[in-house]
């Protein structure tokens, strides 16, 4: 055998062991065997590394033959350990993985805030209100009986006064609590031109408590002032807000009631949003909900602020926050609203 | 309203309308029906018997074994107890298995080892007025067997209408049914005047003089004087009625008064003659020092602004709202004076008010009566009177004679009513209803039909006169909505204004606040609203003494309970009350805000004002403009907000935490941040202007100009206690005017070169133990060397062990930045070495 031939043999034989460590090696791999292997053939005095010494006793024209055979062996136990290598990370971060695991159903404690219904109920009609053109108004809660009642048509002495029991203010003169939004309508026509689309939510005051009613509550009025506005406009306008709100299915209807500002006057109903119209306990089996009270502004009142009733019509509209909350939100304690229970508000959304 | 359907079927034949569809069409033209009432007080057979004998119980002293005879077979033994039940009478026996009012249920019974089979009834246990002693004696004219209930007038539907203001003309039956007969296209009946028998020999002038002292007090004045009348009960049907309507039936007289008021609206008063000295009746003011009895027994003292009925020398009524005690209609009263007038409504009004005294009458008067109908409500009242006793006189044999009606009325009408010609142009109703179609024809049916008069028509104008009834028809809008509620709001199309686009200019804050609500909810707030009131106790638990601006507040003149006799002048009241009961529910963590007003007197503040209360007298952005003219209360927008020390519980993450001063801090910079108000100062509060506030941990807030937005800090432990408070919460409350006024400032941001890398080092100082925070702030902003000093954070305070007594160790990370180049390390350290000797000049700070 020549020098060659035992060179090639022994290079064979290195190949076919490190071809036998690389599969027994995968019994327990790790990244400590892998780095054992490399050591053991391309080490300073590992197998591969001392075939480079067995070059130098080959004659001058066997060198190159050996060589690139020895180079291929080096480049396959290369690639073979960067194999394995990867292998050893693989099933290491495997091992690692699994030693980590989190109860992933333990709770947190966040900081989060609520808002109060009203509220919620409050920025949807706005944002509603906003889609159909109107602006939005305030206005003060204090005001003056002017306002609030003679610029609305609220003769002096005439019993419609009684319909609203009114807070009065200790020394001054015709100074009373809102008793109704509607005070936003001669608030807003002192300051605006027509045309006018104006909403107006505010807090309103009225000396009653009950059940069913609080000294203070939340009223949302509404008005539009142009030429031509009819009563068939009116109607259009709520509907489409209450649709909006409550659903498309749901109906509106009018029936005729007096308010001293408007004329034609009227109260108006929705079907009801939980039996949809057929009847059912909150409606008291009626199929309708009385939701507020709305009207031609009455000319008396255009005239009181210096417009002109024949060239301007409008109507206005108004009705309570808290009581169309309560329907949207399922809520039953009217009362419940102004408690400040925590465990009652912390479970609105911010978000309406 | 309670309105007897079978009352109201004397006026318009309702016999083909279901309740309900007459309830429909009620609510339908606006006489809103609130509910409907079946009154059926006997359940079963209650019917006439005929006592046939009656034996003395064997066991009982004081009861009778009877045999009533019920048109059946065979009698029945019902053992009685009544003085008056004897042999030969008729009576009112409840069967067994009958019911009566108050569900009092009838039984075969054993009494006193006597079997009885039913009851003989009292007009009390039927529910039945003017109960007399003992069972019910029945005249013998009615047949045996005779249902009682149907006897009586006993059933029937009363539909309880809420009726508006406006509509005085249905506080009567007649109106009501007019109403009804238009929409129905039914007729109406009214009880003609003319068939009523008078006697023309009488005159009521020879028994009665009116004299109105003015006509604006007494548009019109009719008496009618009326002769021998008893008062004796009325007849059971007109008793039934003014049940149903709620009234309490007294006698003939009286009844018939009421009775023709709920018929026709007009309220009526009967005099006694005897009573009426002079023969006079006077309708004046009442003069200085007047008092009178009125029929409830109460004095009262009259004023100047009353209209009174005074006889020659005595005030004998209170004019439209109650007669006098003095000349009531009596047991014994023979000849009446039946007075039907026009008072003027507002000041029966206020004379009502003043009396706390709303009566049948005072409500009507209030509203309005017709005035033209004076003549025709007093003969009816008198005829009325006349029938009922011919009927009464016949029912219950009594030998009595007819009473006599006075030919003519004295009427005192100084300005008859006339009415004003409205014109009606077809254009614009059809313009304000939307609905194209609607006629003169159309209205003309429907304006005739409710009374009024087409002077002229042609298809685009009406001149109409409304009805004398009818007050709240003044201009061509009621017309319009007289035509449309009678049409139908049904009708009315649904269409949408066509209208320029532009919508108007909205104030900021008001959808400010909405920002500003989501905004505190985020960080952790949970929003609340409260009544805005408090009392006098308020002040005093705060320590709000008269000279404080916050006790400026806006008073009531009628709280409905005294704690909230104030308008709140602080948010604190409500987030306290609201804390307090969240404690007492057990729930810990309260952390609440409120978005909404204060109020302020502006009357009542100090002349002089400490710099944080200024604003106090400056109005509210949200009052518009004009209205600020007007000498008007002073509201203002506020945040508030209270937070309990119990902040988070304990978990399994973290230990308890405990809230404070800084988390009140906290929440305040998170928030104002999230608007870009990040150059918040908080100062020192002075204890005078804050007497709630703790003084060593309440602080003022101020934005980068030092503008004032408000305060913070914790509950002063007098405070605490004051409200029943175990620990004080922290609570804060500011001004949102001028947090939205610091929001709109113009703000500078960094938009140089940011992508140098930043140096940290981390310095711990020593300095006196009263240095605060504050003052290394300034420090640091006062650092003349400052070059590369970016953001001091700090990041540990200690004090105690191992320092020198009076000083304490503040740790700072400082962090350096360049927007030139990267720092090296000698850049830092020489600036650094600048900054720490600086600190020791300014401050005696020495590096640990």
């Amino acid at each position: 055998m020549s020098q060659l031939e035992r060179c090639l043999k022994q290079i064979e034989e290195i190949k076919g062991q490190f071809e036998a460590d690389s599969a027994s090696s995968k019994a327990q791999l790790s990244i400590k065997v892998v780095e054992d292997l490399r050591i053991k053939y391309l080490g300073r005095k590992g197998l591969v590394t001392s075939l480079m010494e067995s070059l130098k006793t080959l004659s001058k024209e066997e060198k190159p033959a050996a060589g690139k055979v020895i180079n291929e062996l080096r480049q396959g136990v290369e690639a073979g350990l960067e194999s394995l290598k990867s292998e050893a990370d693989a099933s290491a971060l495997d091992a690692s993985l699994s030693q980590y695991k989190l109860d992933i159903s333990l709770p947190t404690q966040n900081l989060q805030g609520s808002l109060h219904p009203v509220t919620l109920m409050r920025r949807v009609m706005l944002t509603e209100f906003r889609k159909l053109g109107f602006t939005v108004y305030d206005g003060p809660e204090i005001d003056l009986d002017f306002y609030n009642f003679e610029a609305l048509n609220f003769k002096e002495d005439h019993p419609a006064r009684d319909m609203q029991d009114t807070f009065f203010v200790a020394d001054r003169v015709a100074t009373i609590l809102r008793t109704h939004t509607s005070n936003i309508q001669i608030h807003a026509m002192m300051h605006e031109k027509a045309p006018m689309r104006v909403v107006a939510p505010g807090r309103t005051y009225r000396c009653d408590s009950d059940i069913t009613h609080t000294p203070m509550f939340h009223q949302i009025e509404g008005f539009v002032v142009d030429k031509n506005i009819s009563m068939g406009d009116m109607k259009g306008i709520v509907d489409r807000f209450l649709k909006q709100i409550f659903g498309q299915d749901l109906s509106i209807r009018l029936r005729p009631s007096f308010f001293p500002f408007v004329e034609p006057g009227a109260e108006f109903d929705l079907q009801c949003v939980k039996c949809r119209g057929a009847g059912c306990r909150i409606c008291k089996e009626t199929g309708w909900l009385e939701i507020g009270g709305l009207g031609m502004i009455h000319p008396n009142v255009f005239e009181k602020l210096g417009m002109d009733s024949e060239e301007y019509t409008g109507f206005a509209f108004g009705f309570g926050i808290d009581r169309i909350a309560m329907l949207r939100y399922g809520l039953a304690d009217l009362r419940q609203l102004f408690e400040g229970d925590q465990q009652f508000l912390s479970q609105f959304p911010i978000q309406p | 309203m309670q309105v007897s359907l079978r009352w109201l079927n004397e006026y318009i034949d309702l016999n083909d309308v279901s309740t309900d569809d007459l309830s429909k069409a009620l609510t339908s033209i606006g006489l809103e029906v609130e509910g409907i009432k079946h009154e059926k007080p006997l359940k079963g057979d209650v019917l006439v018997g005929k006592i046939i004998a009656a034996d003395q119980h064997p066991d009982a002293d004081k009861l009778q074994v009877t045999q009533v005879d019920v048109g059946r077979s065979e009698p029945l033994t019902i053992v009685c107890g009544a003085p008056n039940a004897r042999v030969g009478i008729k009576v009112v026996v409840a069967m067994i298995g009958s019911e009566l009012p108050k569900g009092f249920k009838i039984k075969e019974s054993k009494i006193r080892g006597q079997k009885s089979l039913g009851m003989l009834c009292s007009e009390e246990e039927l529910g039945l007025a003017g109960g007399h002693d003992g069972i019910i004696e029945l005249p013998e004219s009615v047949a045996l067997g005779t249902s009682v209930a149907q006897y009586f007038h006993m059933e029937d539907s009363i539909i309880e209408i809420g009726l508006t203001p406006n509509r005085s003309d249905c506080l009567g039956l007649i109106g009501l049914a007019r109403d009804v007969a238009a929409k129905l296209g039914k007729a109406l009946k009214v009880p003609d005047d003319k068939k009523i028998s008078v006697d023309a020999s009488l005159n009521s002038d020879a028994y009665i003089k009116v004299n109105i002292e003015s006509s604006e007090d007494s548009r019109r004045f009719t008496v009618l004087y009326m002769s021998d009348v008893r008062a004796i009960p009325s007849p059971r049907w007109m008793q039934a009625r003014l049940q149903h309507a709620g009234m309490r039936p007294i006698n003939i007289i009286v009844d018939a008064t009421n009775y023709v008021m709920l018929e026709s609206g007009q309220p009526i008063h009967a005099y006694d003659e005897r009573d009426i000295g002079g023969k006079t009746l006077n309708v004046r003011r009442a003069k200085k020092d007047e008092s009178i009895k009125t029929l409830d027994g109460q004095e009262r003292k009259l004023l100047a602004t009353d209209i009174v009925i005074a006889d020659a020398s005595k005030t004998i009524g209170v004019a439209g709202v109650m007669g006098g005690a003095n000349s009531e209609i009596k047991g014994d009263t023979r000849n009446i004076v039946i007075e039907v007038a026009h008072f003027n409504p507002s000041l029966v009004r206020k004379t009502s008010k003043r009396f706390a005294l709303h009566t049948e009458a005072s409500h009507r008067f209030e509203r309005g009566v017709d005035i033209e109908n004076t003549v025709w409500v007093a003969r009816r009242v008198a005829g009325l009177i006349l029938s009922a006793t011919e009927e009464q006189r016949q029912e219950l044999k009594l030998d009595i004679p007819a009473p006599r009606i006075a030919g003519q009325a004295v009427d005192n009408y100084p300005k008859p009513f006339a009415a004003k010609t409205i014109e009606l142009r077809i254009a614009r109703m059809q313009a304000i209803t939307g609905i194209k179609t609607l006629s003169a024809e159309n209205a003309v049916t429907i304006l005739e039909k409710l009374g009024c008069k087409t002077v002229s028509q042609t298809d685009s104008l009406l001149k109409i006169l409304p009805p004398s009834w009818r007050h709240d028809i003044e201009r061509e809008v009621d017309l319009i909505e007289e035509v449309i509620r009678i049409h139908g709001y049904e009708h009315i199309p649904l269409t949408l204004p066509k209208m320029e686009i532009g919508a108007l200019p909205e104030h900021p804050l008001i959808d400010f606040i909405d920002q500003n609500k989501a905004i505190l909810a985020q960080i952790g707030l949970h929003e609340t609203v409260s009544f805005p009131f408090m009392g006098a106790q308020d002040l005093e638990h705060l320590g709000i003494k008269s000279e404080h601006p916050l006790s400026a507040v806006v008073k009531l003149v009628n709280p409905l309970v005294e704690h909230h006799r104030f308008m709140r002048s602080t948010m604190l009241v409500g987030l306290i009350q609201a804390l307090a009961q969240n404690r007492r529910n057990g729930l810990k963590g309260t952390r609440l805000f409120e978005l909404a007003r204060t109020f302020h007197e502006p009357k009542s503040l100090p002349k002089e004002l400490a710099p944080v209360w200024t604003s106090l007298s400056k109005q509210g952005d949200h009052v518009p403009v004009k209205a600020r003219q007007d000498d008007r209360p002073i509201e203002k927008t506020k945040v508030a907000a209270i937070i309990d020390p119990s902040f988070l519980p304990k978990s399994w993450d973290r230990a308890e935490e405990q809230a404070g001063f800084f988390h009140g801090k906290a929440f305040i910079t998170q928030w104002l941040a999230a608007f870009g108000i990040r150059s918040l100062r908080f100062e020192t509060a002075n204890a005078k202007d804050f007497p709630w506030l703790h003084p060593g941990a309440s602080s003022t807030i101020h934005n980068a100009k030092g503008e004032y937005l408000g305060w913070l800090g914790e509950l002063h432990p007098a405070s605490t206690k004051a409200y029943d408070l175990d620990t004080a919460p922290t609570v804060f409350e500011i001004d949102l005017e001028i947090v939205l006024a610091s929001y709109g400032e113009q703000k500078s941001y960094i938009s140089g070169n940011t992508r140098f890398p930043l140096s940290t080092r981390d310095v711990a100082l020593l300095v006196p133990s009263e240095t605060s925070y504050d003052a290394f702030m300034k420090s640091f902003v006062n650092f003349d060397r400052r070059k590369y000093l970016k953001d001091p954070r700090l990041f540990d305070i200690y004090q105690g062990q191992n320092l020198p007594q009076g000083k304490k160790s503040m740790a700072f990370s400082l962090t350096f930045s360049s927007d030139q180049k990267t720092l090296t390390d000698a850049d830092v350290d020489k600036e650094l070495e600048a900054l720490l000797s600086w600190l020791k000049q300014d401050l005696s700070a020495e590096q640990r």
